[in-house]
């Protein structure tokens, strides 16, 4: 590993490979990882029991705490803050790959569909099989995402159709899977509707260590799917038919990409509920802070979804208010306000620049 | 030419054969006359009476209504965005109206008045989100003002969470507004008609003083304004009264959802562009096909009665995938892009 | 050398290459002329494999274009489309660098021969001060000579060019043949450009095919090839066809009427 210039004349660090790192996204990255670690530290400090993270470093060093400060950091706490950056890891990774593949900003897993198709299957499962363990409700939510993505790349035809037809036909087949959830929890019993009602409206109450535990794996192969996808992604970003030239398998790969995506945005939809937007945010601030392609826009796009959730999570939890405040919605609130400061920021800078 | 002969000689006597089966079925024949002559006196001597004069009788209407409000507004949005797929329920009116509504309902406990108030409110917010942020995203390769429909996808599924979430809050209320929510055409919100006709038909109004300079925007903004169009003005005005119009539609019987986008679709083909013609085409249209899906809601699965908005959704998701199929991914249009 | 033979290929119903039988010349720079939708750009994406041939054959070097793979043909042909996309996001640095993905391994990036070759092709088209801008933010021009550059960093022997001189005025127009045709004439590569002015052709070409309805009229060499007659067959109009300075000029003749006034 040894430093060098890109062909652009920016600093990169470069492997023996011939992979290369830009150094101002590595400091980028560096300094996300940064701004979660103190999220997490300030999060762990919020809620109703006087603890935090000095008590966990106390934990650390053979103090007992008592039973309250225990299970308000180790069960309660902590979990939701791991789960939280893991599920926005995945949701912000999964919409940086739907953009490439869409061409489009806006693309995200829920606009192509996916978190609907699992929500849909797990709805299903949850009323004729109330009882039916976690690991099944997982199946469930992949099963439902993937056959929206079979669904999708059948509808849309072969390699030759545009990355738009696939987002637009996503929204139809949302359109038509959500109107099928309104109909069941409409038409169901009161108590079955409401619980599905809400786990639709996610939150991370649900969070625990056994849940963390199957979510990292995903992670670590969430990274190898960076490694080795992110520069085909960024061959999609110039259009189906420039990226075949470039020498891409888009009949194969595509499919691919859409499969990783789906299982990704369904993980997050089993454990969370849906969260709109996110997908669409997260790759978006984490262009602003430091502009990137193929794999590091995919890390740094990840690791600003997981600053999201945690920061929404703390947020929610911060309120602390009687409604039960869904993530989807603090989300949205610290989200849009981040978003606008962002692009008042570039607009400044361009200024400046000219 | 003969097309547009033959919609217009059969568009008012179907709708009139439509209505009459909407009314009357079920009904007995021997009982007509009495009916006819209930209907006239505003009085109901029997049980059947009663339901067609105070059941079947509000839900026409309200049909009629919403039918005609939401098809026109539909138009008109088409033709202001340039995209086959916009419509109020594509476009964040209906999602943000629901969301308004239930939000000044559930926490501030708002009569039906205001209410109504906060639908209009909910329905410009809904589009002005929507519109901004495709502006925020929309970019150099946007043909067809298709970012409009993406953001507008995005809004309504952010704005839909949160009715949902915001229901849970009063587990009690809940059911009722449920119903309502989802789409319902129901003889119960006919006072809610009452309140609130007259924004409909004020955008009627606007959309036919405005069909001759909307279609001449239709041939691009630049040739309207050689031709003497203010087109900033005639399509801001345009949008807001779609808006306003679809918005008070959902304030009156909930969103009911893709009537917008069919109707319009089932117009073209036959009428052409020309919103002259167009829009009167559609209201008789999208009347039709409300009072349909409505019978359809309320015999096909007797004795339970479904939503129609249900029954809309489920068939607007379907042409929804048609239109997709049709207008992006047909080889000529593809040839063309790629 | 590339051939194409007997080659047909249609979008659903509508046919748009029939019985196509071509051979492009190695070391030239081959145009491909004819009026709107007679298939020029078909022709092209029939070679890249993006429109599908529904019979006949496509071959390189005598080897059948479809059975290989697309990473292995990467590195044979470059295409530049018709209209090209950059996503804001991207410099023109990184844009030259996805050039070379066909080379790259799995988990790798460009070798010490990439970059001395992306830095070679940048000077070639005189945008190597450039480098660090977003490609979105170049003028038409430098725009246009970047996805050259992008298809040249590619580093084939055979280059396919959709158009490459639309949305140019007529300066850059030249520029732009003028650095294609250096690249035949200096580095031996073979070049097929669609073209829609006859005089830039008859200027810069070397071979020419004459296409009509999705049939090749004609193919050759240019001096043979543009005559008035095949043109008025190919065009349905009138032109003079004169030599002057060693090329060949066309002068469309005017209709009666307005030759009059």
């Amino acid at each position: 590993m040894k430093p060098g210039l890109a062909t652009d004349g920016k600093r990169v660090l470069r492997f023996a490979n011939g992979l290369q790192i830009r150094t101002g996204n590595l400091m980028a990255g560096i300094g996300l990882g940064a701004v979660v670690l103190v999220l997490a530290a300030y999060s762990s400090g919020l809620g109703l029991t006087e603890t935090g993270l000095g008590d966990l470093f106390r934990l650390l060093f053979g103090t007992q705490l008592s039973d309250a400060e225990d299970f308000a950091l180790w069960t309660v706490r902590l979990p939701r803050i791991v789960l939280g950056f893991l599920i926005g890891w995945a949701v912000g990774l999964s919409g940086a790959m739907l953009q490439s593949i869409a061409r489009n900003p806006l693309a995200d897993p829920g606009l192509f569909g996916f978190s609907q198709g699992s929500m849909t299957m797990i709805m299903l499962l949850l009323v004729f099989l109330p009882a039916a363990p976690k690991g099944l409700i997982a199946i469930a939510a992949l099963a439902g995402g993937l056959s929206v993505a079979w669904l999708l790349i059948w509808l849309v035809g072969n390699e030759r159709s545009t990355g738009l037809s696939i987002v637009l036909m996503g929204i139809a087949i949302e359109t038509v899977l959500s109107s099928f959830g309104s109909l069941l929890i409409l038409y169901l019993p009161a108590e079955t509707s409401l619980a599905l009602s809400e786990w639709l409206a996610g939150s991370l109450f649900q969070a625990n260590w056994s849940l963390i535990s199957a979510f990292v794996p995903l992670f670590l192969l969430s990274i190898v799917g960076i490694l080795l996808l992110g520069p085909a992604l960024a061959t999609y970003d110039l259009g189906t038919e420039m990226a075949m030239a470039l020498g891409e398998r888009v009949a194969t790969t595509r499919p691919l990409i859409l499969m990783f995506a789906v299982v990704l945005s369904s993980a997050a939809v089993t454990a969370v509920g849906p969260l709109v937007f996110l997908g669409v945010l997260a790759p978006h601030l984490a262009g602003f802070v430091s502009p990137a392609v193929a794999r590091a826009r995919l890390f740094l796009s990840g690791l600003m979804g997981g600053i999201l959730v945690v920061s929404a999570d703390a947020l929610t939890r911060g309120l602390a208010s009687g409604i039960p405040m869904p993530l989807g919605l603090s989300l949205t609130m610290i989200g849009v306000p981040l978003f606008i400061i962002a692009l008042r920021l570039q607009a400044l800078r361009k200024l400046q620049s000219h | 030419m003969t097309r547009r002969a033959l919609f217009i000689w059969s568009a008012l006597p179907l709708l009139l054969v439509v209505l009459c089966v909407h009314l009357f079925s079920g009904i007995s024949l021997a009982s007509l006359p009495g009916s006819m002559d209930a209907v006239l006196r505003f009085e109901a001597q029997s049980y059947e009476q009663a339901v067609l004069l105070f059941q079947r009788m509000p839900r026409a209407l309200i049909a009629a209504y919403v039918g005609s409000v939401t098809a026109a507004s539909g138009f008109v949005l088409q033709s202001l965005a340039r995209n086959p797929l916009a419509s109020p329920s594509t476009m964040g009116v209906n999602a943000g109206a629901a969301l308004f509504l239930v939000a000044g309902a559930l926490i501030f406990d708002i009569g039906v008045v205001f209410q109504g108030v906060a639908a209009l409110v909910g329905a410009v917010i809904g589009f002005l989100s929507c519109v901004a942020v495709s502006r925020i995203a929309g970019r150099q390769n946007d043909p067809r003002g298709l970012s409009l429909i993406l953001s507008g996808a995005l809004v309504s599924m952010l704005f839909t969470g949160i009715t949902n979430a915001l229901l849970l809050s009063d587990p009690a209320r809940r059911s009722d507004f449920l119903n309502w929510v989802t789409g319902n055409i129901n003889h119960a919100y006919i006072d809610r008609l009452e309140l609130f006709w007259w924004i409909g038909v004020l955008s009627l109004c606007t959309f036919v003083v405005l069909a001759r300079p909307l279609t001449l925007i239709l041939f691009g903004s630049e040739k309207a304004a050689s031709a003497g169009v203010n087109v900033p003005l005639v399509s801001r005005l345009a949008f807001f009264a779609a808006v306003l119009g679809a918005g008070s539609a959902v304030a009156v019987c909930g969103p009911i959802g893709f009537v917008g986008l069919i109707v319009p679709h089932i117009v073209r083909p036959i009428m052409g562009s020309n919103l002259v013609v167009a829009i009167p085409a559609c209201m008789i249209t999208g009347t039709i096909v409300c009072l349909l899906a409505d019978l359809f809601a309320r015999e096909a699965l007797q004795p339970f009665v479904l939503n129609t908005g249900l029954v809309m959704d489920l068939l607007g998701g379907v042409v929804f995938v048609i239109i997709v199929k049709r207008f992006y991914l047909s080889p000529k249009v593809r040839g063309a892009n790629v | 050398m590339l051939e194409t033979r007997n080659v047909c290929a249609a979008y659903g119903p509508l046919e748009v290459l029939k019985d196509v039988s071509v051979q492009f010349q190695e070391g030239r720079l081959t145009a491909v002329v004819g009026p709107n939708g007679c298939g020029k750009s078909s022709l092209l994406k029939a070679i890249m494999g993006f429109l599908p041939v529904s019979a006949g054959e496509i071959l390189l070097q005598g080897k059948s274009v479809p059975s290989i793979g697309r990473r292995k043909l990467a590195r044979k042909i470059a295409y530049l489309p018709q209209d090209c996309f950059c996503p804001d996001y991207m410099t023109l640095g990184e844009l030259i660098e996805l050039a070379g993905f066909s080379r790259y391994s799995l988990v790798g990036g460009p070798t010490e021969r990439d970059r001395q070759l992306f830095k070679d092709v940048l000077h070639t088209v005189g945008l190597a001060d450039r480098a660090d801008f977003p490609v979105n933010k170049l003028s038409g021009g430098q725009r246009q000579r970047a996805w050259i550059a992008m298809v040249l960093a590619q580093d084939t022997n055979v280059i396919l060019l959709d158009e490459p001189v639309n949305h140019l005025d007529m300066k850059y127009q030249f520029a732009i043949l003028e650095l294609v045709k250096e690249l035949t004439v200096n580095r031996g590569k073979t070049v097929i450009a669609v073209l829609h002015d006859l005089n830039l052709t008859t200027a810069f070409a070397d071979e020419v095919v004459l296409l009509r309805a999705g049939s090749c009229v004609t193919s050759g060499p240019v001096g043979e090839t543009v005559t008035a007659q095949n043109i008025e067959q190919v065009f349905d109009f009138r032109t003079q066809i004169f030599p002057h300075d060693g090329r060949l000029v066309c002068l469309p003749e005017l209709s009666a009427s307005t030759a009059v006034s």
